[in-house]
């Protein structure tokens, strides 16, 4: 509808709602006679001598003069026989008011709903007895054709000005709601009129309101926190369903405050180990490097910070991750089935969202823990336009390794440190830009004989613009450099071994939303790695090591997507959509070329063949077709389904019981093919109690159609063949994942069962038989209780039991001619380490709530692994000459590992 | 290589320490599998040294499990065989053990570097087995053996921090042989010497004690090897390969007898391979063992596996005699504790120490 249109009708409305008095229009009768006289001037007459008024464009009015009598002739009837000639139809709104339009072009474009609606909104306003809305959302200026209204907005942080994630918005007269994303935004479609507004969040204030939704608007609210007392903390807010109503299956959320709650080892909280309490997440045991999801290696897992790729995920060899909590906004974890925004990897995506610092005040925070310190800094540039945010990490664990008596640990050192820095500017309403970057940097050296050094650095480039309510972009840059060095400080082996991997990553995504039923994302990205294999140099004057260097390689990902969020009804929904991969490895490079390219070997080497710069060596696609569905069966229950196509190419190489910091990532090439598997998931959800309870039954299975496992005793070091120690098979994982998880109340918590095989079927392995995978864990559980009485106080308990992973042991020996006893191995991961199982502890104290506390501080006593339990990291076999063979397990922690922290924060 | 070995130990006791607690080792039950088949294991060796014969083992595979020791297979019929098919018997002398002493020649085999030879091998129960070819490399000749003196704390027998010397050993060797083009493979063995008074007092010898010398091999659980194409050059300058603590073994002289074998590239693998899996810990970067591959066939069932390598290689010998100084370490004999009671009994009778001898060896000179 022309908006001239739209004021005729809702500003003339108005004004004679408040201007005429009460009378039924269709009831007035017309007495009066023109002469050859222009139909505005009749109208204009009319008006003047009766009660109503028209509102009409002059240009739609016929030019010619009319000549007509009226003789107490109903008012409708005066409106046909004057109009009709010309072509006009007319509106009459309650008892005052006539708006002119060309004919037909009302019941062309406006349901009965526009009516109703606006009915109410001017019968609202004008009705003297009702009282002001709280807020008015729109103008009538921007009602849709269909009656309701779409509401688009933010909810943030009164005092930091930070997005809430996860706030609920519920209309509870018409009982529909949303919840905030990943910044804090909302969209919801709504009908026109009056309504009854709730808006809250866990720890805030609540807000319940009255609004008037006129038309189309923005809606953008301040929470304040709540100083909480036991009574509040009883309260349980009705909850919005979104494991129920969600599309996507297989996702975990997390918020940063519950990473917090968590028992942490040496007092350090952990994304990493927070997401190995959900189910389908597992780790090998204490001290390995990444997570295993549904049955998936550590490298097949996407870790992204914002938009940027990070390549090592922790510090201290695993024992913390790298991400530091005061910065993080979310966290979620797409398990198997992602969305086709998504891709390069095979089992998950870990999607870890930074957050802007404060556009309105200066806020420091951190912790003191026994080894480490954080702390952050954040503040405006620019109050309300622009912010920045820093953190930074360190450790010092070098003062404890002077406590251990062991002299070699002595000599030793451990440290690291991590930075994060991010400015955001608002350049205006509708474009923000965002600056980011990280640092981090390991170092360990043991008794001044080896070591390992590793850093990583990211920068990233990213603009959001919006371009209307409808339409949504996002366009990051990103470029990071991961660098490894393994050192060898000691004898004829001492050496520096590097390796390196550099990236450059474009992406733009368009989100675009036509109707509250459907939303499409669609993007490409592009990524070009260039890797550094090997170099090594000799360190000493015992060295023998030859220096060298392999050839760099590099290789350009690229991809499209299209994904569509569709509500067919408000029981079926579907997300849904298509990623297209390409991958080429790129030149310049010398290519071995082997007699038989499937079995290479370094025996069938016939030639080589070079690639100039930027020539194509191999090429791959990936048509990759993603799907998620969810059917309600009730206001608190729904079945999910999910299929995903993935794939993957670029590898970890890492022949060992968990990658190291120096494990090389490899390219696919000619001979070491992408891996690409098929993901599917079915799963139940229900909810109890106003959502309080949640309760999940999920299984899924992945079929690996292209992978690789090593040959016995791979040479994987400073390799130019690196396919010659590769053999290629195919895998599967399958699995049952239950949850139950209790939100709010005095006692909550979680717990996770997951009950799953993984395997893998490689020729030249096992006879070509189906073999677990090194971390096959068949039964997988977590629970995490918390016991919160006031916001003081949180005890936190979580306890955590695990299958053995698999091994391959012994099953005889023999003796060599010299004495040298050689055990002989069983097919491989035959065996398995004894089951894992631990309980830990947290105790939070003295957190203070009151909202005007300028410096909040707090103490976290934590005791990880209570019991002491010394769980095998790994089994293996001694056997002496003349003496008993003996099967030892190596236990990382074999004792309760006390740890103190103090937090503070400024508001 | 030296050292690597044991780089994932040092990781452990780091990591462990990082944890305020070291991380533990302990031993736990486990029901392993038993081996499927009686599987035979043959193990020889044909060397070209010092003493020159060809020696075999021939065994059932011992279980994983204590009881389960392995049998010898007697009253097999070995053949050595050269590449021009020409082959000697070596006979049996212990039950499973077959040698042939090649020092006095042999009829109709020719045992030189250059040539390639294999073993043959008919059991009683009627098995027949044969080996690839081996070829025979020569050794080059070692330049030099020193050692150097280094000290450290480390953790004495009851947790106590204690600074303690040791006798790191040198080598410098070319890597190619004599006469020869090509890189060598070298493999080496050790075994130490040592001059040992019935006493356990340093001063003075009581009356009537005997002096012994003992020889004990050195680094048995580890195989120390070095691949002669990794230097630039035709001369591995001061490879350590060795390390002992400078304890009661040195107090009154000490010879390190060094066995500098040149192997075949397929040998040389093997025994990278067995290093692997000799000396494993369990660690967080450990490659995960795997099967040992031999270079023997089932001539009848070559799907059976037969486990075991045959392998000829030269050996070459240097020496290095120790000097205990002026100041030699206490205590002469190994004592357990102050009381006379618990006194290792070897200190008032050395000849009951394995590989003990009253008769000093031909190469001892002070």
């Amino acid at each position: 509808m022309h908006p001239i249109y739209k004021l005729l009708i809702i500003g003339a409305l108005l004004m004679s709602s408040v201007l005429l008095p009460a009378q039924n229009l269709e009831d007035l009768k017309i007495t009066a006679t023109f002469e050859a006289t222009p139909t505005a001037e009749v109208l204009s007459t009319i008006q003047a001598t009766h009660p109503v008024a028209f509102y009409f464009r002059s240009e739609d009015l016929p030019s010619a003069p009319v000549s007509i009598t009226f003789q107490e002739t109903p008012l409708p009837e005066v409106m046909n026989r004057l109009l009709a000639p010309g072509g006009l139809e007319y509106l009459i709104y309650r008892d005052y008011g006539i708006v002119i339009f060309p004919a037909n072009y009302l019941t062309a474009n406006y349901t009965a709903d526009f009516y109703q609606a606006l009915d109410q909104q001017l019968s609202g306003g004008a009705d003297p007895g009702n009282q002001d809305p709280d807020r008015t959302i729109g103008s009538l200026e921007t009602m849709r054709p269909s009656g309701r209204a779409r509401i688009s907005g933010q909810i943030l942080d009164n005092q930091t000005e930070e997005p809430i994630i996860g706030a609920t918005l519920f209309f509870t007269d018409i009982n529909a709601g949303t919840a905030t994303d990943v910044d804090g935004n909302f969209q919801i479609e709504v009908p026109s009129g009056r309504h009854d507004l709730s808006i809250e969040y866990v720890g805030y204030q609540k807000i319940i309101e009255s609004v008037a939704v006129l038309g189309d608007g923005e809606l953008r609210v301040r929470l304040e926190k709540e100083a909480v007392n036991l009574e509040e903390v009883l309260v349980k807010a009705e909850a919005l369903d979104v494991n129920v109503e969600s599309t996507q299956i297989g996702v975990e959320q997390l918020d940063v405050k519950s990473i917090n709650k968590l028992p942490s080892f040496l007092g350090e909280v952990d994304v990493v180990k927070s997401l190995l309490l959900q189910p389908g997440v597992s780790t090998i045991g204490e001290g390995a490097i990444g997570f295993n999801v549904r049955g998936g290696e550590v490298d097949q897992n996407l870790i992204m910070q914002d938009d940027g790729m990070l390549f090592s995920s922790s510090h201290a060899l695993g024992f913390f991750s790298s991400f530091n909590t005061e910065l993080i906004s979310f966290v979620t974890l797409y398990k198997g089935n992602l969305p086709a925004q998504f891709g390069g990897r095979l089992a998950s995506v870990l999607n870890v969202e930074m957050r802007d610092g404060s556009f309105r005040d200066y806020r420091l925070k951190g912790g003191v823990g026994l080894v480490s310190t954080k702390v952050s800094f954040e503040g405006p540039v620019v109050k309300e336009k622009s912010s920045f945010i820093t953190g930074f990490r360190s450790s010092y664990s070098d003062w404890v390794l002077n406590f251990v008596k062991l002299p070699e640990i002595r000599r030793s050192s451990a440290k690291f440190y991590d930075l994060n820095f991010r400015y955001t500017h608002r350049l205006d309403e509708k474009n923000t830009l965002s600056l980011a970057a990280y640092s981090s940097h390991d170092r360990f050296t043991y008794n001044e004989l080896f070591g390992f050094d590793y850093n990583t650095l990211m920068g990233q480039a990213i603009y959001k613009k919006i371009f209307s309510d409808d339409l949504f972009s996002k366009l990051s840059f990103t470029a990071s450099r991961y660098e490894s060095t393994q050192l060898d400080l000691d004898g004829a082996d001492a050496s520096e071994l590097d390796n390196n991997i550099t990236y450059y990553k474009i992406r733009e995504q368009l989100t675009y939303t036509p109707s509250r039923e459907l939303q499409w994302d669609a993007g490409i990205s592009s990524i070009l790695y260039q890797v550094e294999p090997g170099a090594i140099s000799p360190l000493g004057n015992l060295s023998q090591v030859i220096p060298g260097e392999l050839e760099k390689e590099q290789g350009l990902e690229s991809a499209a997507f299209l994904n569509g969020n569709w509500t067919l009804s408000p029981a079926f929904s579907i997300s849904g959509g298509l990623r297209f991969a390409a991958y080429q490895f790129l030149g310049p490079k010398t290519v071995f070329e082997y007699a038989d390219p499937e079995n290479p070997s370094g025996e069938n080497v016939v030639t080589t063949t070079r690639y100039n710069n930027g020539k194509v060596i191999a090429a791959y696609t990936s048509l990759e077709p993603r799907l998620s569905m969810r059917y309600r069966l009730g206001p608190s229950a729904s079945v999910k389904a999910g299929y995903s196509r993935t794939s993957q190419f670029i590898n970890l190489i890492a022949n060992t019981n968990t990658p190291t910091p120096n494990s090389l990532w490899q390219l696919s090439t000619d001979y070491i093919r992408p891996l690409r598997s098929h993901n599917f998931s079915v799963g139940y959800f229900k909810n109890f109690d106003n959502n309080n309870w949640e309760t999940s039954l999920e299984t899924y299975g992945r079929l690996i159609d292209d992978l690789f496992d090593y040959k016995d005793f791979a040479d994987l070091t400073m390799n130019d063949q690196l396919e010659t120690e590769l053999l290629g098979g195919i895998g599967r994982a399958y699995g049952l994942e239950m949850s139950v998880r209790k939100r709010e109340g005095i006692v909550n918590g979680s717990l996770s069962y997951t009950l799953s095989r993984t395997e893998r079927q490689v020729e030249g392995i096992n006879e070509g038989n189906w073999f677990p995978s090194n971390f096959d864990k068949p039964h997988d559980l977590s629970m995490v209780f918390n016991f919160q009485p006031n916001q003081r106080y949180t005890l936190t308990f979580n306890f955590i039991y695990g299958t053995g992973r698999p091994t391959t042991a012994p099953i005889g020996s023999y003796v060599e001619v010299n004495d040298l006893v050689v055990p002989i191995y069983s097919d491989r991961n035959q065996l398995r380490v004894p089951d894992y199982h631990r309980l830990d502890l947290a105790f939070t104290m003295g957190q203070s709530h009151k909202v005007n506390k300028k410096v909040k501080t707090s103490w976290t006593i934590s005791l990880y692994n209570i019991y002491g339990r010394a769980n095998a990291f790994s089994v293996f076999f001694t056997q002496r000459p003349f003496n008993t063979p003996r099967a030892n397990k190596l236990s990382v922690l074999g004792n309760v590992f006390p740890a103190l922290t103090f937090n503070f924060e400024t508001i | 290589m030296q050292g690597s070995g044991n780089r994932g130990s040092w990781w452990i006791l780091l990591l462990g320490a990082l944890l305020l607690v070291a991380g533990c080792l302990s031993e736990i039950d486990l029901e392993v599998p038993e081996a499927a088949d009686t599987s035979i294991a043959i193990r020889g060796r044909l060397n070209v040294g010092e003493m020159p014969r060809v020696s075999i083992r021939i065994t059932d595979l011992a279980g994983f499990n204590a009881s389960s020791i392995p049998q010898p297979v007697s009253g097999a019929s070995v053949v050595l065989i050269d590449e021009f098919d020409r082959g000697v018997d070596v006979p049996m002398v212990r039950p499973g053990i077959y040698e042939l002493d090649l020092s006095t020649g042999t009829s109709g085999v020719e045992v030189r570097p250059g040539r390639a030879y294999r073993l043959s091998v008919s059991t009683a129960a009627g098995e027949n087995f044969v080996s690839d070819f081996e070829t025979l490399y020569p050794a080059p000749e070692p330049a030099e053996l020193r050692y150097i003196s280094t000290r450290r704390d480390v953790l004495n027998e009851v947790n106590n921090i204690v600074n303690r010397e040791f006798v790191r050993f040198l080598l410098t060797t070319p890597v190619v042989a004599a006469g020869s083009n090509d890189r060598s493979y070298l493999k080496w063995e050790f075994t130490g010497t040592y001059k040992f008074p019935e006493s356990v007092v340093a001063s003075p010898f009581p009356p009537g004690a005997r002096t012994c010398y003992i020889t004990e091999r050195l680094q048995l659980e580890d195989v120390v090897t070095f691949d002669g194409s990794r230097i630039d050059g035709n001369v591995l300058r001061d490879f350590f390969i060795l390390e002992e603590p400078f304890d009661y073994r040195f107090s009154n002289g000490f010879y390190l007898t060094v066995r500098q074998q040149s192997l075949s590239e397929r040998a040389f693998r093997y025994w990278q391979e067995v290093g692997k899996v000799v000396d494993l810990s369990g660690n967080f970067f450990e490659t995960p063992p795997g099967k040992v591959k031999g270079n023997f066939q089932n001539v009848d069932e070559p799907e059976k596996e037969v486990f075991g390598f045959f392998y000829a290689y030269s050996e070459t010998i240097v020496r290095l005699y120790v000097d205990p100084g002026n100041e030699p370490p206490m205590p002469f004999c190994p004592l357990t504790t102050a009381s006379i009671s618990s006194v290792d009994t070897t200190c008032l009778n050395c000849l009951l120490r394995s590989g003990s001898t009253l008769i000093r060896p031909a190469f001892w000179e002070e």
